[in-house]
C-alpha cells in the first residue's frame, strides 16, 4: 500500500496529488514528482559510458529515477538524477583511495603489461542538483532553457535553514527517498547517492546525501540540504547549504570508536542503509564539528579546493551565488551558503 | 467477615488487576469478565460492571480487543436480551478508538447483540447509537457506523428509514478516504436489507458514485460490491441498472492506470455473467474481458482465466471457445509461465465441455508443446493435464491422442524433457490400466534404464515402483524386478538408492499378497 | 560410504523443512556440516563436473527467489546444479538458503556441485549480513562459526565435461593451467591477495591485459587473457558470477566469458532479472532468465515510513 495521506490534511493545505498515477503534488505554484524504476538495461549503459566518456559506472544506477521540483510561474525546474550526478563525478576525478589489502599487494610480483586503472572507484560527485527552466510560450509550446547543470546563480547570504521549525511535526503531504546510484566497491564497502524529500503545509525540504565507506580507510559524506517555506513575499526563496565530511578509520578509532560494535546491529529491515552505515554518518555528523577547532596543515592526496585537513578530517568549504531573472512578472530569488 | 466480603472480592481483585501494570494481568483480568460476572449476578453486573467498564477504556490495545469480543457474548449475563441495551455504551466507545482491530471488533460485538435485540429496543438504543457514530466528528466512529446499518435498518419504522438511508448516503461522500471505504465495503450488506423500490433508486445511485470515486482504494471496493448488488437486482433491473453502470466503468476501468483495480474488474465481471443472462454477457460482458484477457499485468489475466468456467455455464461452450480460443491460445504461450500455469490448470474443464473432436484440433498441440516447456513447473503441470485428459476421455481415446505422442518424446535429446515423459507414464499407468501400461509403457521405461544420464536411471527406478501395483506379478517377476536389480548395481549412488528402495518396496507387496 | 552417516530420512526431512524456509537447530547444523566437510575435502580445488548440469550464480540470501529457481529449472536430484558461490550476505535469509544448498550437498552429493564465492568467509560475512543474521535467529554466533568453518573447503572451481571452466570471480596471472589450481591448499580463509583470492575475485574487462583495480586491490583481465587461458587449457567457455548484471547473464570477450547472476530484484529494488544457465547431454547450452518470487504476506520493503529527516 502506498503511504496513507490524508485526503482531508492535503485539501486543507491547499494541495493535490498528482494525476495519471504519478507520485507527487501540486503545493502553492510547485509540482513535486518522484520516479522510481529500475536499474540501467546493459544498452543504456553502454549508451551512458560513451556519453560519460568512461567504461566503469556504479553497478546499479537508477538511470530513470529522479526527484523534480518545479517552480510553475517562473518555469525553474530543481531536479536530481543520476547523469548529471555521474558527469560530477567524472569532471570532479578524484584520486583513488587505496584499500587495506593494496599494501600485500605492493609485494606481489608484477606482471608484465599491467595497466592501473586509475579512476575514482567511489564515485564521489560533488553535484548538489540540476537546473533547468522551463517556460510555456504560447507560440513555442514549451521550451526548455538549460542554464547549464550550475546555470542558476545562488548568493552568499547570512541566513541558515531553519532546523527549528522543521523539527517540528508538521504532517507530511508527501514523502520519497530515490536512489539515484549505489556502488558495492568490489565487497569494499558501499558507495550511495540517494536524494530524500518531504512536502509539509508550510515548506519542502530535501537532503541530497552521498555516502561513502571505504572499509578499513575512510568514510565520506557530502549533504546538499534545500529548503523552501512556502508563501513569504512574493519570490521563493530556496536555501542551499552544502556540507562535506570525511574521516578516515584510522582516526576515528583512535577516538574510541570500535568497529566491533559495528558487527553486532540489529536487523535492518526495509532501508537502504545498513545499520552500520548509519552509524557511521552519525560519527561523522557528530564527531567531526566537534574537532573543527584543531586546525593543522596535514597530509591526505586531496584536492586544492579550499580545505583544511584535521588530523584525517576533512571539511569542504565553499560559497556560491545565485541570482535568477524570471521572464514572468514574479522574481524568482534564490539563495543559498555552505557552512562548515 | 468473609462471608460478606465474598461478593465484593471477584470485582475488587478485577478493578485491582485492570490497574496492573503487568499487561498480562489485565488481559487475563478482562478474559474472566464472564466468570465474574457471574459471581456478581445479573443486576450488580447491569449496575456496576459494565459501568465500570465503560470509564476504563484507557488502555493497551490488546486489553481493549479483548473486552470487545467479551463484551460481545454478554447478554446472558446481564439477564438475557431485554438488558442488552446497557452493553451497548461500552461498545459504542470501543468503536471510535484510533487501532482498527479493536474498532473492527467493537463493530462485530455490536452486531451480534443488535441482531439479538428486540425491535423496540432497536429503535430505543441501536439506532441512536448508529446515528451517534455516523455523524461524530472523530472519523473512526463514521467508519465504524457503516458496519452497522444493516442491523439498524429492518426494525427501523419508515421515517427512519429514510433517514438511515440518507446518513449512508452521505457516507459513501465522506471527505475521509477510511470512511467511503468502509461504506463501499458495507454496501453490499446494507442493499440486503433495503427494500426493492429504494434499491433501485438510493442504493444504486450510491453504488454509481462511489465507481467514480477519486480513491482507487474506494473504485475497487464498489466493483467488488457489485456482485453482491447484483444478486438483490432482478434479472431485468440488473441488466438496466448494474450492467450500464459497470460497462460504463469498465471501458474506464480496463484503461484504468490502477492495475489492482483492473484485477478486482477482472474477478468481479465474471462473477456477474450468471446474474446479467446470456444475452447481456456476449453483448456487452464478452469484450470486456477479451481486452482484460490482453492485460500487460499478468494477475487481470490470471483473474479472467481461472474464472472462465462461470461465463461458460452461461454462454455455452462453443461461442466460449470461438472467442475465447484465439486467446487462450496466445496466453497458452505467454511469457510470464505463471500466466501458462494458469491456462494448462483450464484445460481439463475445457476439454471436458468441448468434448474430444475440438480437443483433437486445437487443444492437443497445445498440451503437447507444454510437455516441452523450458520452466519445470509447466512441464509438470502438462503431465498431470495429460493424465486429467486421460482420466476425461477414457484410456481408449488416450491410446489413440495422447501415448503415441507422448512416448515418441522420450527420445528428446535433453535429460530434463525425457524426464518429463518418464514422469507422464507413471501418472498415465493407472489410468490406462495393466494391459497397457505392459505392453505400451513398460517397455519404455525398461529402456529408459540403459539412459547414459543417472538422473534419468532413478527415476526408471522411482517409476518402476509405481508401476509395480499396476502390473501383474508375473510382470514384476519377468522383468521389473531384474531391470531393478541392475539399476541396484549402477556406479551412481543415487540410481542404487531409488533401484533399492524399490525392489524394497516391491519385497512388500509381495508378501502383503 | 556417501550418506550412511545421516539416515537418508532425517536429511529428506530437513531438506522438507528447509524448503519451507524453516532454519535448523544448532544441533542440526552442526551434525550437518560435519557430514558436508567429509564429503567437500574429497572434493579437488577444479571439481570435475559431467553434463548435463544447470550452473547458477549469485544468490545472496534471496530464498524465495532460490525456491522460485528450483521451480524454473527443476528439483534436485531431479536436475543437477552447479552453484559459483555467493550464497549468504545481503538477502534476509541467508541461513536458510545456505543451509538448504548444504543439506542438498549431503543428501546428493553427485547431483550438486557448490562453489565457494567471496562472500563464503569470515571478513566479509561480518560485515554484509550473514553475521548479523546468525546472531538473530540463533542467539549466539556459533552456528556462522560452524559455516565459515565449513566454507574453508568448498571447491574454488568446477570443469564440466573439461570443457566449461566455472568459478566465482576470474582468472588469475598466477594461474597459467588447471594444475596450478589444483595444486594449492585451499582450506583456508580467502586470502587478500594471491591465487585463491584472484579465482573469487576478478573480473573480466574491455581492456586487454592484466589490470589492478584503482582499489589497489584487485585484478581485471582481458579478452587476450581469456583466450590464452581457454586455448592453453581446452576450454570453450568460462563462466562466473560475483558481477550484477541486468539480464541476468552477460557475454563478454566474445563468447569466451559468460556472467551468470542468480538473484532477481537485487536487493529487492535493482529490478534485474536472473538466470541460469542449462547445459544439457548434448553439451548445447541454454539461458532460462527469470523473475523475482512473487511474495505473499512479507512486508513490501520497498515501501518507506515517512520520517522527518533533517
Amino acid at each position: 500500500m502506498e503511504v496513507e495521506v490524508d485526503e482531508k490534511e492535503l485539501k486543507a493545505a491547499g494541495a493535490e496529488p498528482l494525476p495519471d498515477g504519478r507520485r507527487g503534488l501540486r503545493i502553492h505554484g510547485w509540482e513535486i514528482e518522484t520516479r522510481k524504476l529500475s536499474i540501467l538495461t546493459s544498452s543504456n549503459l553502454q549508451l551512458w559510458e560513451e556519453k560519460l566518456q568512461t567504461s566503469h559506472l556504479p553497478e546499479m544506477v537508477f538511470g530513470e529515477s529522479c526527484l523534480i521540483l518545479k517552480h510553475v510561474d517562473s518555469g525553474t525546474k530543481i531536479h536530481f538524477n543520476a547523469f548529471d550526478a555521474l558527469t560530477g563525478w567524472k569532471q570532479e576525478a578524484l584520486r583513488p583511495v587505496e584499500v587495506p589489502a593494496a599494501a600485500k599487494w605492493k609485494f606481489r610480483s608484477k606482471p608484465s603489461e599491467q595497466v592501473i586503472l586509475d579512476y575514482d572507484y567511489t564515485f564521489t560527485t560533488p553535484y548538489c542538483g540540476s537546473e533547468t527552466i522551463e517556460i510555456d510560450t504560447e507560440k513555442h509550446g514549451r521550451e526548455e532553457i538549460s542554464q547549464g547543470t550550475y546555470g542558476l546563480h545562488w548568493d552568499n547570504c547570512e541566513e541558515k535553514i531553519d532546523v527549528v521549525s522543521l523539527a517540528s511535526k508538521e504532517p507530511i503531504l508527501f514523502y520519497d527517498e530515490v536512489v539515484l546510484y549505489e556502488d558495492e566497491l568490489a565487497d569494499n564497502g558501499v558507495s550511495l547517492l540517494t536524494v530524500k524529500v518531504r512536502v509539509m503545509p508550510s515548506c519542502w525540504f530535501l537532503l541530497l546525501r552521498f555516502w561513502l565507506r571505504v572499509d578499513g580507510v575512510l568514510m565520506r559524506l557530502r549533504d546538499t540540504r534545500m529548503h523552501c517555506v512556502f508563501g513569504v513575499g512574493e519570490n521563493p526563496i530556496i536555501l542551499r547549504e552544502s556540507c562535506w565530511r570525511e574521516a578516515t578509520f584510522q582516526v576515528l578509532s583512535s577516538v574510541s570508536f570500535s568497529s566491533s560494535c559495528m558487527c553486532v546491529c540489529p536487523f535492518a529491515c526495509c532501508k537502504i542503509m545498513s545499520f552500520f552505515d548509519q552509524v557511521g554518518i552519525i560519527i561523522l555528523l557528530f564527531l567531526v564539528p566537534f574537532f573543527r577547532k584543531f586546525v593543522t596543515c596535514a597530509r591526505l592526496d586531496l584536492d586544492s579546493k579550499r580545505c583544511l585537513c584535521i588530523y584525517g578530517f576533512y571539511y569542504f568549504v565553499s560559497t556560491k551565488m545565485l541570482r535568477l531573472n524570471s521572464s514572468k512578472k514574479i522574481r524568482f530569488l534564490v539563495i543559498s551558503f555552505d557552512i562548515q | 467477615m468473609a462471608m460478606i466480603d465474598e461478593p465484593l472480592y471477584p470485582i475488587a481483585v478485577l478493578i485491582d488487576e485492570l490497574k496492573n501494570e503487568d499487561i498480562q494481568l489485565r488481559l487475563n483480568s478482562i478474559r474472566r469478565l464472564s466468570t465474574i460476572a457471574r459471581a456478581l449476578g445479573e443486576e450488580r453486573t447491569r449496575k456496576e460492571l459494565i459501568p465500570f467498564l465503560s470509564e476504563n477504556n484507557d488502555d493497551d490495545d490488546e486489553v481493549l480487543l479483548a473486552m470487545a469480543e467479551e463484551l460481545g457474548v454478554f447478554i446472558p449475563y446481564v439477564g438475557g436480551v431485554e438488558h442488552a441495551n446497557v452493553l451497548l455504551p461500552p461498545l459504542e466507545t470501543l468503536s471510535t478508538v484510533e487501532e482498527t482491530c479493536v474498532r473492527d471488533k467493537a463493530v462485530e460485538s455490536l452486531c451480534r447483540i443488535g441482531a439479538q435485540m428486540r425491535e423496540q429496543d432497536l429503535v430505543e438504543y441501536f439506532i441512536p447509537l448508529v446515528k451517534r457514530l455516523a455523524a461524530g466528528e472523530w472519523f473512526t466512529a463514521r467508519v465504524s457506523s457503516c458496519g452497522l446499518f444493516h442491523i439498524a435498518y429492518p426494525s427501523a419504522p419508515e421515517t427512519l428509514k429514510t433517514e438511515l438511508r440518507a446518513i449512508y448516503s452521505q457516507l459513501c461522500q465522506d471527505d475521509m478516504p477510511m470512511v467511503r471505504r468502509s461504506a463501499a465495503t458495507n454496501l453490499g450488506k446494507f442493499a440486503a436489507t433495503v427494500e426493492a423500490s429504494h434499491l433501485k433508486a438510493d442504493i444504486m445511485s450510491i453504488f454509481e458514485d462511489l465507481t467514480q470515486d477519486d480513491q482507487d482504494s474506494v473504485r475497487l471496493l464498489a466493483v467488488e460490491g457489485c456482485a453482491a448488488l447484483g444478486k438483490l437486482l432482478e434479472p431485468q433491473d440488473c441488466v438496466s441498472h448494474i450492467l450500464p453502470v459497470i460497462v460504463n466503468f469498465s471501458q474506464e476501468l480496463s484503461t484504468d492506470s490502477s492495475q489492482h483495480v483492473r484485477s478486482a474488474l477482472a474477478s468481479v465481471i465474471m462473477g456477474m455473467a450468471p446474474v446479467l443472462g446470456k444475452d447481456a454477457t456476449i453483448e456487452q460482458l464478452l469484450p470486456i474481458f477479451l481486452s482484460l484477457l490482453k492485460d500487460e499485468f499478468p494477475d487481470v489475466r490470471l483473474n479472467i482465466i481461472s474464472k472462465l468456467d462461470q461465463v461458460n455455464q452461461v454462454i455455452g461452450i462453443d461461442l466460449l471457445s470461438q472467442s475465447l480460443l484465439p486467446a487462450i491460445v496466445e496466453l497458452a504461450e505467454d511469457r510470464h509461465w505463471r500466466v501458462r500455469l494458469a491456462i494448462i490448470e483450464y484445460i481439463p474443464l475445457l476439454a471436458s465441455q468441448l468434448g474430444v473432436g475440438f480437443f483433437d484440433d486445437k487443444l492437443g498441440a497445445l498440451c503437447m508443446q507444454w510437455l516441452k516447456d523450458k520452466v519445470y513447473s509447466i512441464r509438470d503441470a502438462a503431465a498431470n493435464n495429460v493424465k486429467r485428459l486421460a482420466e476425461e476421455f477414457g484410456p481408449e481415446w488416450a491410446m489413440q491422442h495422447i501415448i503415441p505422442q507422448v512416448l515418441d518424446m522420450i527420445n528428446n535429446p535433453h535429460y530434463l524433457y525425457r524426464m518429463t515423459i518418464l514422469h507422464a507414464i507413471s501418472l498415465l499407468a493407472p489410468v490406462m490400466g495393466p494391459e497397457i501400461t505392459c505392453s505400451k509403457l513398460l517397455p519404455v521405461v525398461i529402456n529408459a534404464s540403459k539412459d547414459r544420464v543417472p538422473n534419468i536411471k532413478f527415476n526408471v527406478a522411482k517409476v518402476l515402483q509405481s508401476l509395480i501395483p499396476i502390473v501383474d506379478q508375473s510382470v514384476v517377476e519377468k522383468t521389473i524386478r531384474p531391470c531393478l536389480i541392475e539399476l541396484s548395481e549402477d556406479p551412481d549412488v543415487d540410481v542404487r538408492f531409488f533401484a533399492t528402495q524399490a525392489l524394497q518396496s516391491s519385497d512388500q507387496v509381495m508378501m502383503s499378497t | 560410504m556417501g550418506v550412511n552417516s545421516l539416515p537418508c530420512n532425517d536429511l529428506d526431512e530437513q531438506i522438507a523443512q528447509l524448503m519451507e524456509c524453516k532454519p535448523l537447530s544448532e544441533q542440526q547444523v552442526r551434525a550437518l556440516c560435519e557430514k558436508a566437510k567429509e564429503i567437500l575435502m574429497e572434493e579437488s580445488n577444479v571439481q570435475p563436473v559431467e553434463s548435463p548440469v544447470t550452473i547458477c550464480g549469485d544468490i545472496h540470501g534471496q530464498f524465495h527467489d532460490l525456491a522460485e529457481l528450483f521451480r524454473i529449472g527443476g528439483k534436485c536430484p531431479d536436475t543437477n546444479y552447479l552453484f559459483m558461490g555467493d550464497y549468504v550476505d545481503r538477502g534476509y535469509y541467508s541461513v536458510e538458503t545456505v543451509t538448504l544448498l548444504v543439506a542438498l550437498k549431503v543428501r546428493y552429493s553427485q547431483r550438486i556441485t557448490i562453489l565457494r564465492g567471496n562472500h563464503e568467509s569470515r571478513q566479509i560475512t561480518q560485515v554484509y549480513g550473514f553475521y548479523d543474521e546468525c546472531l538473530r535467529k540463533y542467539g549466539n554466533a556459533n552456528v556462522w562459526k560452524i559455516f565459515t568453518d565449513l566454507f574453508d573447503y568448498f571447491p574454488l572451481t568446477a570443469l564440466v565435461e573439461s570443457e566449461i571452466f566455472c568459478l566465482h570471480g576470474g582468472l588469475s596471472p598466477s594461474i597459467e593451467t588447471l594444475d596450478n589450481v589444483r595444486n594449492f591448499d585451499r582450506v583456508q580463509e580467502v586470502p587478500h591477495e594471491g591465487p585463491m583470492c584472484d579465482l573469487l575475485w576478478s573480473d573480466p574487462d574491455d581492456r586487454c591485459g592484466w589490470g589492478i583495480s584503482p582499489r589497489g586491490a584487485g585484478y581485471t583481465f582481458g579478452q587476450d587473457i581469456s583466450e590464452q587461458f581457454n586455448h592453453t587449457n581446452n576450454l570453450k567457455l568460462i563462466a562466473r558470477a560475483h558481477q550484477l548484471v541486468m539480464d541476468g547473464f552477460n557475454w563478454a570477450h566474445e563468447q569466451k566469458v559468460v556472467t551468470i547472476f542468480s538473484a532477481p530484484n537485487y536487493c529487492y529494488r535493482c529490478g534485474n532479472m536472473a538466470s541460469i544457465l542449462e547445459v544439457d547431454d548434448c553439451r548445447s547450452h541454454t539461458f532460462i532468465q527469470f523473475e523475482p518470487a512473487p511474495r505473499r504476506g512479507e512486508p513490501d520493503v520497498t515501501r518507506r515510513t515517512p520520517d522527518y529527516f533533517l
